[in-house]
């Protein structure tokens, strides 16, 4: 049904105090009802700790980096435009330092002729270079597509030993397989995957076991301009993915000689067309085989879980990850995967519309996951916003896992978010413009929101759309790369006080890549961390798949044990703190399987 | 943080607070006027509509309904921090009415959820009795970790409703995260058991049994979950109450399709028109005309409606769909077709085209095709029952009998209530020769209100398995039960002619025949009883008479031969 629009109406925050069970804690609330009720326009606790020091440093403009995404829709109001905004860090030149890609959506839409006539800007690849700024290298790359563009992902696609890229596009995307000389090359016709609808977020992997990175790519709607959405009012908005029909997702099976096959049918992806948006590939029921995980927007969310044989079945809805714990469909944009409760099984995150809360779904192992957003502290804070990237990461290397996520709106909120202050609500985009999260992982697995030490990455109301943890400076602290529409991408420089770190590359000497896919778990002390070796993913984003691990004041690892995409487990010896180790396939002790099946210590 | 920290004294003790400060205190407002939204690219009728509420309090300020009334046009139209204003001021000037606290909640619940839960709390205190309300409150304590407090809404939900599914739910889900699975399981099956269309019962209770390690229940009932429609209706009056004040066009248009998808066609009709006329160039407001007049049978004005929304967007996702529905309910079957196909090249999965092509193709006696199309459409939106009759009937058609009663054994586990298909696994399984089960079928579909197919099914049957004193034994029970239930009557004479008794047989159908003179079925039973006892000319007057009032091919063939057999001219 063509626009039937139920505008997420976005609320302004008029408490900021916690809800405390003391006698002192009603007191202050009901306090400040009384406050909002005679319309106080005061704010009422702002930050108390200005004086501290930021946990992230906003270091945009000392990088060099001058990417603006640009939407072309601020008249047409196209919905396009509204969900564009990704991107990737990774090292395309293997000189050890991490580059930025950022995708570039235009000033037009395919076909739009009304705002064409300026050339359409292309992506924008930017090469760190030893003192830690990045210069445009896009030209002298061949990595600038011009296609209307939303996302990125990296993988070796051809086991050469460096990172190719996809670009998925509103329109046909397009598939950049690196050169080793610091060139690309647009392949994407000679390699079949030139898919003409509109593709969102990308995921490498090897379905098949055959040593090949295989391609997933989720697809939103079939849009049509000339749907026109409005608010509630009836003032023409962005149309949201109710207006428009649903396509099935695309699976690309890699042949081994650079080009692809569309497999989606034969994998039985066919039977689903909702409109996806966020994905994530590993192996969530330990089986040896890589699964995958999309996010739906507005519709229930997927588990493809492979069976082996080249097709998926369905399984979100018996295993509790489709739905909300009211049984209802969010809207799914960005994924983040993490064991966050420690308990030796992948847990998934997803975030959401304004007036959802994001949702974690925790697993219990052989007995699918529940709903444990309230119980985590992950909810309330996120009901007045609309969340996108999102990445599950050890800010201060204290072993427990954070949690962030990247927000702005996808309609004009009715009032600006109570963080923003009024220059960042004016203006076109000040209307959909919304803080950041932040959130400190506790020892018991929940989360506590950070409000006043995170700097701009949290008080700057921003259209935020890709977020992208990497330590960019090789400090041993994970800093955040965060895109968004028509702005600046942002650099935030971790000054975390942080704990002791390593870094694990867990590779496939056989194929000379990572192994996406595989679990890696690492014993520090009487603890264990279990993470998915899994590209820097959320929303639109793509990246390298080393994982950061915090150790707190350990000084080693004990141990690691990884599962291997083909289903082996290897035991490897540990490794001191401050270091990138290598975890090569066959260079460690084989074991019958996985230990951490069995939950981990804390 | 769980519901252990906030006991009942707290809680009081914050209702206390509330009323003792937080109300009286909004007297601070008492002499501002009403907000005033920024209407800038408001549509005209949501300007007129809010300006004339403003004004109505402005003419009496101290009437907390024009305030409340007021917050919730504002509400509905998305001005939420003035329906804020509006509402608090409501609440002040009419503190016993609950619909105002409740509505405030509501907007707070996204910026400030523990505020929120205090009006909720308040409308609850308000309004006691109101279960809707209680489970508002559950969930939104749930957010908050609160859950024993929440336990304690959604118990008193069910003292209230013990047919709302969702109470039992939210039951369920607790039980669940405490691990108790047969507590889970209980609530779960009780929810289900009330309402067996709504998969979020269904899926969580998939997840029970998923672990208490009943996987292939646990697949079974996912798989059925992800058959039902996606949207579930919670029923509450208020929040009903509160849509029902949207004027825009969208609002309109999303209640129309409220409405429809209920069965309340007329007023969703009224709706759809008026969304219409607001945005004469708006394409999906034309095809929600034209969808409902479909529906209502108004197959000219839901023609010219999507004709007028294909002028608009000749692309528009569900129009060619619509097309096609409509000139096949009007036996265009060429176009009809033309139509489906076209919808599927747009989207090759589309059901819809699927059906009507499978449709077609079952009028046009191909029903090869039939299967295919359908079984297309089914794929798509398995739960479609209808979908999966017709689907049956062609099989049945094919002589696949045996995928014919798989599939209506779908359609009545799914749907026990289900006459047609009940009545249709009846005479499948009469054809399959297991007459035993056919009579099952056809008593379930009896018991369901299934019609003439049923009883003539059932007769059949019985007749064969149990002979016919059974049978006759089976029709008086079923006449005595339904005395007006003329083919029982027909059948039940044709028991009484063959015992020689048809003075009663006649007696029996020229009363019926009083009754409904215009049946021709009786007249040709009535003109066989009188062949019988060789009353040629009143044969023949009754054969003239079925003649007369046949309405078929079938039947004025059946009148002609009567005739015939009587010597009569024609």
């Amino acid at each position: 049904m063509q626009d039937l629009l139920f505008v997420e109406g976005a609320r302004r925050f008029v408490l900021r105090l916690r809800w405390h069970s003391s006698a002192f804690g009603t007191v202050a609330v009901v306090v400040c009802i009384v406050l909002v009720s005679c319309r106080s326009d005061e704010a009422s606790t702002n930050d108390t700790t200005a004086a501290r020091p930021s946990l992230f440093e906003d270091v945009t403009a000392t990088t060099g980096l001058n990417f603006v995404h640009e939407t072309g829709t601020r008249v047409s109001l196209a919905m396009p435009g509204i969900m564009a905004g990704g991107g990737a860090v990774f090292d395309y030149d293997n000189d050890g330092d991490l580059d930025l890609y950022f995708v570039q959506s235009g000033n037009a839409l395919p076909g739009d002729i009304q705002e064409a006539d300026q050339p359409t800007p292309p992506n924008q690849l930017y090469r760190q270079d030893s003192d830690g700024t990045f210069h445009n290298a896009t030209i002298e790359s061949a990595s600038g597509d011009t296609g209307y563009g939303m996302g990125a992902t990296v993988g070796d696609i051809d086991n050469d030993g460096d990172l190719d890229l996809f670009v998925s596009n509103f329109g046909e995307d397009v598939l950049l397989r690196n050169n080793a000389d610091g060139t690309f090359t647009d392949t994407t016709h000679a390699a079949g995957i030139a898919n003409p609808g509109w593709s969102m977020s990308s995921a490498f992997l090897d379905y098949n076991r055959d040593g090949f990175l295989d391609l997933y790519v989720t697809r939103y709607v079939r849009y049509d301009p000339a749907i026109v959405c409005t608010l509630e009012n009836g003032r023409q908005e962005y149309c949201g993915p109710t207006a428009f029909a649903g396509e099935h997702d695309l699976l690309y099976r890699n042949q081994g000689n650079g080009t692809f096959t569309d497999v989606s049918v034969q994998a039985g992806l066919q039977t689903v067309r909702d409109a996806g948006l966020g994905v994530v590939a590993a192996d969530l029921d330990a089986d040896g085989w890589i699964d995958l995980y999309v996010a739906n927007d507005a519709d229930p969310n997927n588990l493809w879980i492979n069976q082996g044989d080249g097709t998926f079945v369905d399984r979100a809805v018996m295993l509790g990850v489709a739905y909300n714990r009211y049984g209802a469909s969010e809207a799914g944009m960005g994924v983040a995967i993490a064991d966050v409760d420690a308990n030796g099984h992948l847990d998934l995150f997803v975030t959401h519309l304004i007036e959802e809360s994001n949702t974690l779904y925790t697993s219990l192992g052989t007995g699918g996951f529940t709903d444990g957003t309230a119980a985590a502290g992950l909810g309330i804070a996120s009901l007045d916003l609309t969340g996108f990237g999102t990445a599950f990461f050890d800010y201060d290397n204290d072993g427990t896992l954070d949690s962030a996520v990247v927000n702005g709106a996808v309609k004009r909120r009715p009032r600006p978010h109570n963080n923003a202050t009024a220059e960042q609500s004016a203006g076109f985009w000040g209307a959909y413009a919304e803080p950041n999260l932040l959130f400190r992982g506790q020892s018991d697995g929940s989360f506590a929101a950070i409000q006043n030490d995170c700097g701009s990455y949290c008080s700057e109301a921003l259209v935020s759309r890709a977020l992208m943890p990497a330590d960019l400076d090789q400090d041993g602290g994970l800093d955040l790369v965060v895109t968004g529409i028509e702005q600046r991408p942002r650099v935030y420089r971790n000054r975390a006080q942080r704990g002791n770190w390593i870094g694990v590359r867990v590779l496939l000497p056989e194929f000379n890549r990572e192994a996406l896919g595989a679990t890696l778990a690492a014993w520090t002390g009487n603890t264990c961390a279990v993470r998915a070796v899994s590209p820097i993913g959320g929303y639109l984003t793509g990246g390298h798949a080393t994982v950061h691990l915090g150790l707190g004041t350990n000084a080693t690892v004990e141990r690691f044990e990884v599962l291997w995409p083909n289903g082996e487990t290897e035991r490897f010896v540990g490794a001191a703190a401050g270091t990138i180790v290598d975890l090569a396939k066959g260079d460690g002790q084989h074991t019958p399987g996985p230990s951490w099946t069995e939950p981990c210590i804390r | 943080m769980d519901g252990a920290v906030h006991p009942m004294t707290t809680r009081r003790l914050h209702t206390i607070l509330l009323a003792l400060f937080v109300i009286p205190l909004c007297g601070c407002q008492q002499a501002a006027d009403p907000p005033s939204p920024d209407l800038e690219g408001a549509e005209a009728a949501v300007q007129q509509e809010l300006e004339k509420r403003r004004t109505q309090v402005l003419s009496e300020p101290e009437d907390g309904g024009k305030w409340g009334r007021y917050g919730m046009a504002l509400d509905v139209h998305g001005y939420r921090a003035e329906a804020e204003i509006a509402y608090r001021r409501a609440i002040q000037l009419s503190p016993t009415q609950a619909k105002w606290p409740y509505f405030l909640g509501t907007i707070l619940e996204v910026t400030e959820p523990h505020e929120a839960v205090l009006w909720y709390r308040r409308t609850v205190d308000l309004r006691p009795g109101y279960a809707p309300s209680r489970l508002t409150l559950a969930k939104a304590l749930e957010r908050l970790n609160q859950n024993e407090e929440a336990a304690q809404h959604y118990r008193r939900a069910v003292e209230l409703e013990p047919k709302n599914p969702f109470g039992h739910l939210g039951l369920g889900q607790m039980a669940l995260d405490k691990g108790d699975l047969v507590a889970a399981i209980r609530h779960m099956e009780t929810a289900v058991t009330i309402n067996p269309k709504v998969h979020a019962t269904l899926s969580a209770l998939a997840q029970a049994r998923l672990r208490n390690g009943e996987g292939a229940e646990a697949e079974r009932l996912a798989a059925a979950a992800q058959d039902l429609p996606r949207k579930t209706y919670r029923p509450d009056a208020l929040k009903a109450e509160l849509a029902e004040e949207s004027v825009d066009r969208a609002g309109r248009m999303s209640r129309a399709v409220t409405y429809r998808d209920v069965g309340q066609l007329e007023r969703a009709l009224g709706l759809a028109q008026s969304a219409a006329a607001a945005s004469p160039q708006h394409a999906g407001a034309a095809l929600l005309v034209a969808d409902i007049n479909e529906r209502l049978g108004n197959h000219a004005v839901a023609l010219a409606e999507a004709k007028r929304a294909a002028a608009i967007s000749p692309d528009l996702q569900g129009l060619r769909e619509l097309q096609a529905r409509v000139l096949f309910e009007t036996d265009n079957f060429d176009d009809a077709s033309k139509a489906a196909r076209a919808a599927l090249e747009q989207n090759a999965l589309s059901a819809d085209a699927h059906l009507v092509l499978g449709r077609v193709a079952q009028a046009r006696g191909d029903e090869a095709a039939a299967v295919r199309h359908l079984r297309r459409a089914l794929t798509s939106q398995p739960q479609e029952l209808e979908w999966r009759l017709a689907l049956a009937q062609a099989l049945s058609g094919l002589g696949r009998l045996q995928e014919a009663e798989n599939e209506l054994v779908t359609i009545v586990e799914t749907d026990s209530t289900n006459a047609d298909a009940w009545t249709g696994l009846g005479h499948t399984r009469l054809a399959l020769k297991r007459d035993r089960e056919a009579i099952e079928a056809f008593d379930r579909a009896l018991a369901a209100g299934g019609g003439d197919s049923a009883l003539a099914g059932l007769v059949q049957a019985m007749f064969s398995n149990a002979g016919p004193l059974a049978t006759k034994r089976r029709l008086e029970l079923h006449l005595a039960q339904n005395p007006d239930d003329v083919v029982a009557s027909l059948l039940f004479s044709d028991f009484l002619a063959a015992e020689g008794k048809h003075q009663e047989a006649r007696a029996m159908l020229q009363r019926l025949s009083d009754q409904h003179p215009r049946r021709a079925d009786l007249w040709l039973q009535l003109g066989h009883l009188e062949l019988a006892t060789g009353d040629r000319q009143a044969a023949t007057a009754a054969f003239e008479q079925a003649l007369a009032h046949s309405d078929g091919m079938e039947l004025r063939g059946l009148a002609q031969h009567g005739m015939q057999l009587a010597g009569g001219q024609f």
